[in-house]
């Protein structure tokens, strides 16, 4: 009796409670990313800006944790049919994702679908050669790209008694200035270096054009072998062997090395090379000292002119199994994204490479590279020379698993256990298998 | 303990206080970690001695937290905590 | 010995009050041992839509890589070293905490607590304390002339491992000595003191004994948390390294099934992982149970 009337009455202030919410719901957009601290904060500022310039749609962030984690939620969440509309993944899930066709929205479909305009010439060539297809169909959308480049600490550079404005150019000029600091004593080390892997292994390959995988460095098909193991590769890691043997260069730790950010701030290491991405993290920690920036050094006896660094970061890729509205409110929002006042904002915060010809454009009439030095050597030296086959990037499945055996062999390395040739060889090794059992796994 | 031997005391004590030391030792550096801004842990030395920030960061933390950090407001999560805590004590006792 | 049997009244009784726990068990436990079981015989892409039926090769690969026999070697040195320290050290702090009748109460309070720490946050606070750069311990280390350097030492980071690992057990080990001690009738050794032995005797003849129960207790308990919970800490602190130092089996399964995106291989070590441990504890059962007196 009053069970029952009470029981209406809730029913009906509930259906009442649904129809008008339903009148006024935006079509929810979730982004999963892999953005924390200051990054996170900026990209839930453009979700915000976005969110109120329109009232149809609502793009909602969603930070996952790093970038591992984030691809592995997106994966489990799409096996249980939980998935975000959108999902950042980095580049080295790139090839994970090219080989999942049946969970992919590719986004030039997406975007001609929701007729949004989309240009691919528009972007900066190197940044999207990356993320297209042998078609040359772009598959996910750019949106944090970087490459790594070198920054170095001013103030101890002139206790050593060295010009801070000129950084070392080449290995043998980062020697030197690394032996002058120490025995100086404005630092006790040298240089430290994040990601061996991405910098030191992959981006040296690059900048000296030597291969690091057949077909292409993995371009051409699954069939791929690595190649890392060349004499360029294996002179380079002994060098950096015998430099820290010598006390001139720190190891920072695997993957990114979360140990050499904290060697340069406290000014223990007085040059670091890390993802251009990390200026924002320097500029705010590097309390007592002042920073300059640099492209990567190169060895000028084995290339005169070095070629362009290949990218990192991640893209934004969409996941199939959402409704129509949704993918009309992506489309949408990746409009936006492109948008040459928002990736200015971002990218001149951020650090990492602006996406558009006309990002970079108006960033030089906004006068923003003049008045932050440093700023613009990231996006010069991944556009310099013409890019050969063996500077195009790379396109490896698993190539974070094959990162981690690389560390391994580094590591096992520099503990004196194996030499520089053997260590790449196994490493090679190691990878190769990875490799096979991606393509198996993927026929 | 059935004799009185003042040496045994001592060395108990002794034996006690060290390894209260160690154990006490990590969190309380979570204590000063707590009560100072991060870039105080990213240079130099760690720091042993308190810092003037407590009340801004546990503040920080319960109420608004690091949300693009990963996480949460404090608060929140020890509500669910806590709720998690009661239900799961509770059903494990009952069945 | 007697026993007590209770008497159900009605037949099906029993079955009903135990079908919430089995149904749990069956959901929460069986279900996903099921499903690891089932991948480890697959080889599936990560998205799954490419599933293929491929036999033990899982299993034959695993014991063909190097990598997986000296992760086994690594956890038994790691399981053997955490559970030795921590129930020795905790034992230590036990019987002294014995000893003293007031002061007693306020070590306890002091050495319990830190049982609550989360075992990724004490990987954290040691990360800190060992870090070689903002460190307070390679500081001291130095100073003793010691290079602490945990990124290339393999052997010094599974130091840091098994030091972190035993760290947050001893409390956990302190509260179960301090209960299993105060049960020693304290007659048998006032007793024993008359007879004339010491007090080292006195408790590797008597107490020692009397709390094997304890002690066998703790030695599961002990073993299984270092092969299962210490994930997070290694996550925390060496994430395997350095070349795979600290590659304890649990971790190796998350290395391989979440970054490495291998569900089938990562299923296959869940699967072994899950072996060791069953016969560990039936070996323990079997042979160490006979020597607890209870």
């Amino acid at each position: 009796m009053v069970h029952t009337k009470i029981a209406a009455g809730l029913l009906a202030g509930v259906a009442l409670a649904l129809s008008s919410s339903a009148v006024l719901a935006q079509t929810e957009v979730t982004w999963w990313h892999a953005m924390g601290a200051e990054l996170g904060e900026r990209l839930e500022a453009i979700a915000a800006d976005f969110n109120a310039s329109q009232t149809e749609f609502k793009v909602t962030p969603v930070f996952k944790g790093s970038y591992p984690e984030t691809l592995t939620a997106a994966i489990a969440a799409f096996r249980a049919g939980e998935q975000p509309a959108i999902v950042q993944v980095f580049e080295v899930g790139t090839g994970t994702m090219m080989a999942a066709k049946g969970a992919v929205y590719p986004v030039h479909q997406l975007m001609a679908d929701n007729n949004e305009p989309f240009d691919p010439s528009s972007f900066l060539a190197p940044v999207v050669g990356y993320y297209t297809d042998t078609a040359g169909n772009i598959l996910s959308m750019p949106f944090n790209s970087s490459t790594p480049i070198m920054y170095y600490n001013k103030t101890a550079f002139e206790k050593a008694g060295l010009d801070p404005n000129v950084a070392p150019k080449t290995w043998a000029e980062v020697e030197a200035f690394s032996k002058k600091i120490k025995d100086s004593g404005a630092a006790a080390c040298g240089f430290t270096s994040g990601w061996i892997t991405w910098v030191q292994t992959e981006n040296l390959s690059a900048l000296h054009d030597v291969p690091y995988g057949t077909l292409e460095n993995g371009f051409g098909g699954l069939a791929t072998e690595f190649q890392f193991n060349g004499p360029v590769q294996v002179k380079h890691w002994e060098n950096l062997k015998r430099w820290a043997d010598e006390g001139i260069f720190q190891y920072g730790g695997p993957v990114g090395g979360n140990d050499a950010p904290t060697k340069f701030y406290a000014q223990e290491c007085a040059i670091y090379m890390n993802s251009s991405a990390s200026r924002a993290g320097v500029i705010g920690n590097a309390k007592d000292f002042e920073v300059g920036f640099a492209p990567l050094p190169f060895y000028d006896d084995v290339i005169a002119e070095p070629k362009n660094s290949i990218i990192g970061g991640a893209t934004l890729w969409v996941l199939n199994g959402q409704s129509p509205e949704v993918y009309k409110g992506v489309a949408k929002f990746f409009t936006y994204l492109s948008t040459s006042e928002v990736q200015a904002a971002w990218h001149q915060a951020t650090g990492y490479l602006p996406i558009t010809n006309a990002t970079y454009e108006l960033g030089k009439e906004q006068g923003y590279y003049a008045a932050n030095p440093g700023s613009d050597i990231a996006i010069n030296q991944i556009t310099r020379g013409t890019p050969s086959v063996n500077s195009k990037g790379v396109r490896f499945g698993n190539l974070s698993q094959v990162r981690d055996a690389i560390d391994s062999e580094f590591e096992a390395m520099l503990a004196g256990q194996k030499s520089a040739q053997q260590a790449l060889d196994a490493a090679v090794a190691a990878g190769n298998q990875i490799l096979r059992d991606f393509e198996a796994a993927n026929q | 303990m059935v004799e009185n031997k003042p040496f045994l005391t001592f060395l108990t004590h002794l034996v006690l206080i060290v390894g209260v030391v160690v154990v006490v030792f990590p969190v309380y550096l979570a204590f000063i970690a707590s009560t100072r801004e991060a870039s105080d842990f990213l240079s130099g030395l760690t720091p042993l001695l308190p810092g003037p920030h407590l009340l801004e960061n546990y503040g920080r933390m319960l109420n608004t937290g690091l949300c693009s950090g990963g996480a949460p407001p404090v608060w929140m999560m020890l509500a669910n905590s806590l709720l998690m805590s009661v239900i799961i004590a509770d059903g494990k006792t009952v069945i | 010995m007697q026993s007590k049997r209770t008497v159900f009244p009605h037949k099906g009784l029993p079955y009903l009050l135990l079908a919430p726990q089995l149904a749990i068990t069956i959901v929460f436990f069986l279900w996903p041992a099921g499903q690891a079981l089932k991948s480890s015989f697959e080889r599936e892409d990560p998205f799954g839509f490419r599933t293929t039926f491929i036999w033990f090769d899982n299993y034959t690969r695993l014991f063909g890589q190097p990598d997986y026999l000296l992760a086994l070697g690594r956890s038994a040195v790691f399981a053997v070293s955490v559970t030795l320290l921590a129930m020795s050290v905790s034992l230590l702090l036990a019987v002294a905490v014995n000893r003293l009748l007031r002061a007693g109460k306020v070590y306890t309070t002091l050495l319990v607590w830190p049982y609550a720490v989360a075992p990724v946050v004490a990987g954290i606070l040691w990360w800190f304390m060992f870090n070689s750069t903002i460190g307070i311990l390679p500081y001291l280390l130095g100073q003793a002339g010691i290079a602490w350097n945990h990124r290339i030492n393999g052997d010094q980071a599974m130091l840091l491992v098994v030091l972190a690992a035993t760290w947050k057990q001893i409390s956990y080990c302190f509260l179960f000595f301090v209960a299993g001690l105060q049960s020693v009738p304290r007659s048998l050794l006032e007793a024993a003191a008359i007879d004339g032995s010491g007090p080292w005797k006195r408790f590797w003849t008597i107490t020692f004994p009397l709390i094997s129960p304890t002690t066998f207790f703790l030695l599961i308990v002990n073993v299984n948390y270092a092969m299962f919970d210490t994930f997070g800490l290694i996550d925390a602190t060496t994430s395997g390294g350095p070349a795979g130092a600290t590659n304890i089996l649990v971790y190796k399964v998350y290395a391989d099934g979440v970054l490495g995106l291998n569900i089938g291989s990562s299923s296959a070590q869940s699967v072994m992982l899950m072996l060791i441990v069953i016969v560990l504890t039936v070996i323990q059962f079997r042979w160490i149970e006979r020597r607890v007196e209870y």
